[in-house]
């Protein structure tokens, strides 16, 4: 008898887990969906996810809140989430910040571990200097950078905006000397300021002083050139292979069933679709283009990665092994 | 020791001691950015001036009288030991009960024996708490292993 | 910028929806100003979302009234359980809570709202008036300007509270070292983290101010159970008598330019210019003995300061599009979220919405002295709950407010230590003011020193050619010298009147 009921314990175990699961496609999202960020109330990333959730409360027919993980680069962010069941209640808000912690081997997740579901923003870095500088193009900087170093204002050692400066700075043969400062609204006063010579800044940061003619944009940091700043050409053209983006989206981990990923980014896109995010997209002056669906996104943040690996390699702050 | 700054004061340089050891476990700066300032500068220049401020505090307290300052009350060490526990406590039960614990801990710790008033407080508080930041301004409060398991 | 253009105005003056909003976010940001642990920024943040479902003047209206009657809420609190709402009400606990220790809390409370009030309206109307001329000042602050402001604000660690000079330096190193811990800005180098990744991004300021103060006054009150409790009694709120009122009127004055030119500047808020408000009250005063032992004075200063920054903290937010304040980030995520791009255009392109902003923040500030007075009867009732019960509820909050920041239990540890630690430091002669003092000041000092030597390629003489660094260098002399000059003039007049 002890063994029989042992036995059918065992049978049933699996059978339930099934049987639940089942239960739950069909009524997936069946509680609140978490959206964790890294960022504190205020910042890109947090305002992305707010706008996006404002509308997929409605898309999906379920509570969403933005839970903030701050600190360690997304290394918190990443621990919470790995945390939480795979079960596709819990979504992580990411950006290129994340992909770089990863490539130093920082938190517990593996680029394996990843799973796109929808891209919200892509924001690509502009470089660009005062408007009364002397340097008129790429290659005056590059320039300016061999007689004495470059002042190079960025947001983070091991940002996106530090690799990209140093990258180029490489790849050019030049001299760059970083300035970090705690957040772009500092580098433009910055170089508003004189303090600092150059930077590369998201286009959300500064296209009011581009636009004012405050800032002289110098190169879009990407392969194609924006539609906001038609005149400013790209490093691809300028023979530079420097492409970096200040890229938002949202991701759930390996293991989440995938009809129910399914379900999220038709929810999302739908969400971003709406009066409400395109909006925000305007009011930051990003283009409507950076909202995406999985297989963009799953391909983009793949070659972000590798990336990012390669740059962290290439200026010696991993070891490639 | 004629006065207690003279025991602060030596506190204090082992303290100095321990802090600048720790920086000296410091990661190397990558090299590309090794010209900054090195980040062992500020802290230990922190440091060695506080060592020096605490050196002028031992000198001036050897030669003040020492004036006995009052016993800690038991109810500073058993109120604190309640800070403590909660603190471990809301990783296994939850935030809210550890609240409520507090609610009944903290008062009866302090000589509050009216038991009507202790209830209140251990259901009105935790619950107050509730409704205003999760209910009102969506704030999720840790469950605890405790629940975790159970469920 | 020309004069107020009454055609965009007045339909917005006259608008229900947005006084009906403003009288709400009035209340609500008091309330969650006086919780310790409720920032106004949090609370800005969770309503986000909400407020896309008005226009964007009333939106933005809501907001900034939550964001100036936040700011005075927090002093409810540090003057009558000495738990600072939050962080820039924590210069105004050094003489609030004496205050209200002595049987004063209605006279502090009066004090707080009418310098608050008159702090806030007198930057508002510099940010009507000179918002994009004044935004300017803002470009001519690089790390080594912000290099010599943190250095003359750390002239004032000695001075600033009484009796042990050593003992307060040694507690503003104290507030410079917690500030190191996490990643160094300019190398990328992890310190003291002790491999938790919490810790990465150095250690929240709230937290620690909700611990060095609450819970260090938990235990004070445990200490003086057995005692005679000083009841603190609030017999009855009302605006200050003219004597006070004259007593205060120029510390008023002071604080509010000092408060709206510290919020003028980029990411540097409230708190910073409620010290700085703080020290000026007492550098001035006639009797700077009597600070830290309930000075009005020393309630004034920091209320006025801290509700001007309000004011100037809007003005390169909404002329720059770049934060004054940590609030204001909030208010720009707002801003942005309703499809608006702050910058120099904005007050072209959007008149309305300037005069929203200008009208909401105006009839807040005079709104939360009309709530501020009345309702301190209400707040009044916190000190009829019996002690076993007040203290328990306080914690509690302290509690919930240092996890619902980041909603991390490791800021609830960080509480609970700055805590034990505080009552030990206490104990010993240590206040916390200058601990807080050198925590707010510790990574600007630290960061702008790096970021300038960059700048300067490593050279100190760079300094030598930036003169508003200098200015602020020669300041900082100053108030060392004049210091230890009153102090030896003290000594040699006592001295001689002792042997006449």
């Amino acid at each position: 008898m002890k063994i029989r009921a042992f036995d059918i314990s065992v049978l049933t175990v699996p059978l339930v887990l099934v049987a639940s699961a089942c239960l739950a496609q069909d009524d997936f999202p069946s509680r609140p969906i978490d959206v964790i960020t890294h960022a504190s109330p205020g910042g890109g990333t947090d305002a992305t996810a707010r706008a996006m959730v404002a509308g997929a409360r409605e898309a999906l027919d379920v509570n969403m809140a933005v839970v903030p993980r701050t600190g360690g680069g997304g290394v918190v962010a990443m621990n919470y989430v790995n945390n939480r069941p795979r079960d596709g209640h819990t979504v992580l808000a990411i950006t290129p910040t994340h992909l770089f912690a990863i490539a130093r081997g920082q938190g517990p997740l593996a680029i394996e571990d990843l799973v796109a579901v929808a891209r919200a923003t892509d924001d690509p870095l502009v470089v660009m200097v005062r408007a009364d500088s002397p340097v008129q193009s790429l290659g005056d900087l590059i320039e300016l950078g061999r007689e004495r170093s470059i002042k190079w204002g960025t947001t983070q050692i091991g940002g996106v905006d530090h690799v990209a400066g140093a990258i180029l700075a490489q790849v050019a043969e030049t001299q760059l000397s970083v300035v970090p400062f705690s957040g772009g609204g500092e580098i433009v006063t910055n170089l508003m300021g004189r303090s600092i010579d150059a930077a590369g800044l998201n286009l959300t940061e500064a296209l009011d002083q581009i636009q004012r003619g405050d800032f002289r944009a110098l190169a879009v940091m990407s392969e194609n050139r924006l539609p906001v700043i038609p005149d400013v050409p790209t490093t691809v053209e300028l023979g530079y292979d420097v492409v970096y983006s200040t890229v938002r989206g949202f991701l759930v981990l390996a293991g989440t069933p995938e009809d129910r990923i399914d379900i999220l980014e038709a929810g999302m896109l739908e969400a971003m679709r709406q009066e409400g995010y395109q909006n925000y997209l305007a009011g930051a002056g990003l283009d409507p283009s950076g909202v995406a669906g999985r297989e963009v996104w799953a391909a983009q943040l793949q070659r972000l990665y590798d990336d990012a690996r390669q740059a962290m390699i290439d200026l010696g702050i991993i070891d490639p092994d | 020791m004629r006065h207690s700054d003279v025991s602060v004061g030596i506190v204090l340089l082992a303290l100095c001691a321990l802090i600048y050891w720790l920086t000296t476990g410091f990661t190397e700066v990558p090299a590309m950015l090794s010209q900054n300032v090195p980040p062992t500068f500020f802290p230990r220049l922190v440091v060695t001036i506080v060592a020096a401020l605490s050196v002028v505090l031992i000198v001036v307290g050897l030669r003040k009288e020492r004036v006995p300052a009052p016993a800690v009350s038991p109810a500073v060490f058993v109120t604190a030991g309640i800070v403590i526990a909660a603190g471990l406590l809301v990783e296994w039960v939850g935030t809210l009960p550890t609240l409520s614990l507090i609610a009944v801990a903290l008062p009866l710790a302090w000589g509050e024996r009216r038991l009507p008033r202790i209830g209140l407080l251990a259901v009105g508080l935790p619950s107050a708490i509730y409704v205003i930041f999760s209910v009102a301004l969506g704030i999720r409060f840790p469950a605890g292993q405790l629940f975790n398991w159970l469920t | 910028m020309g004069l107020p253009a009454l055609e965009y105005a007045l339909p917005v003056f006259t608008d229900p929806l947005v006084i009906g909003l403003v009288i709400l976010g009035t209340i609500a940001g008091v309330v969650v100003g006086a919780l310790p642990g409720l920032s106004s920024s949090m609370a800005i943040a969770l309503l986000l979302p909400f407020s896309l479902y008005l226009d964007p003047v009333p939106a933005i209206a809501l907001l900034a009234a939550l964001y100036c009657a936040g700011t005075f809420g927090g002093s409810i609190t540090a003057i009558l359980i000495n738990a600072p709402g939050a962080p820039p009400a924590a210069a105004t606990a050094f003489d609030g809570y004496p205050m209200a220790v002595k049987g004063e809390a209605g006279r502090a409370l009066g004090i707080s709202a009418i310098a608050s009030s008159l702090g806030g309206i007198f930057s508002v109307v510099v940010l009507l008036f000179a918002a994009p001329f004044l935004a300017r000042v803002a470009y001519s602050f690089g790390p080594p300007e912000y290099f010599a402001l943190a250095v003359f604000g750390l002239s004032m660690l000695a001075s600033i509270s009484g009796e042990a000079p050593i003992k307060n330096l040694i507690g503003g190193c104290i507030g410079l070292l917690i500030a190191t811990i996490g990643v160094d800005l300019t190398t990328g180098v992890e310190r003291f983290t002790f491999s938790v990744p919490e810790l990465y991004e150095g250690i929240h300021f709230i937290p620690v101010l909700i611990g060095l103060f609450a819970v260090t006054e938990l235990l004070t009150q445990a200490q003086n159970l057995g005692q005679k409790r000083h009841s603190i009694r609030v017999s009855a709120v009302k605006l200050p008598s003219l004597a006070d009122f004259r007593r205060i009127r120029s510390t008023i004055l002071r604080s509010s330019g000092i408060g709206t030119f510290i919020g003028i500047l980029p990411a540097e808020g409230g708190t910073m210019a409620a010290m700085i408000g703080y020290n000026e009250a007492k550098r001035w005063s006639d009797e700077p003995e009597k600070f830290g032992k309930g000075a009005i004075e020393g309630v004034a200063g920091p209320e006025a300061a801290n509700n001007a920054a309000t004011g100037g903290a809007m003005v390169p937010t909404l002329a720059l599009g770049i934060p004054g304040s940590a609030t204001a980030a909030v208010i720009l995520g707002g801003l942005q979220v309703q499809g608006l791009r702050p910058g120099p255009y904005l007050f072209d392109e959007q008149p309305a919405l300037l005069y929203g902003i200008f009208f909401a923040m105006l009839l807040s500030n005079a709104l939360f002295l009309v709530v501020g007075l009345a309702g301190a009867k209400l707040f009044s009732r916190i000190s009829l709950v019996p002690t076993t019960l007040l203290w328990p509820t306080v914690f509690a909050l302290c509690f919930v407010g240092a996890y619902g920041l980041e909603q991390s239990l490791v800021d609830v540890w960080i509480m609970m230590i700055a805590g034990l630690a505080g009552y030990v430091l206490k104990r010993y002669g240590f206040s916390p003011a200058p601990i807080i003092m050198g925590l707010v000041l510790g990574s600007l000092v630290e960061t702008s020193l790096a970021q300038s030597m960059i700048i300067f390629d490593q050279q100190w003489t760079g300094f030598l050619a930036r003169p508003i660094a200098l200015v602020f260098f020669a300041l900082a002399a100053i108030s060392i010298l004049s210091g230890s000059i009153r102090a030896l003039l003290g000594r040699v007049l006592s001295r001689s009147g002792g042997t006449a």
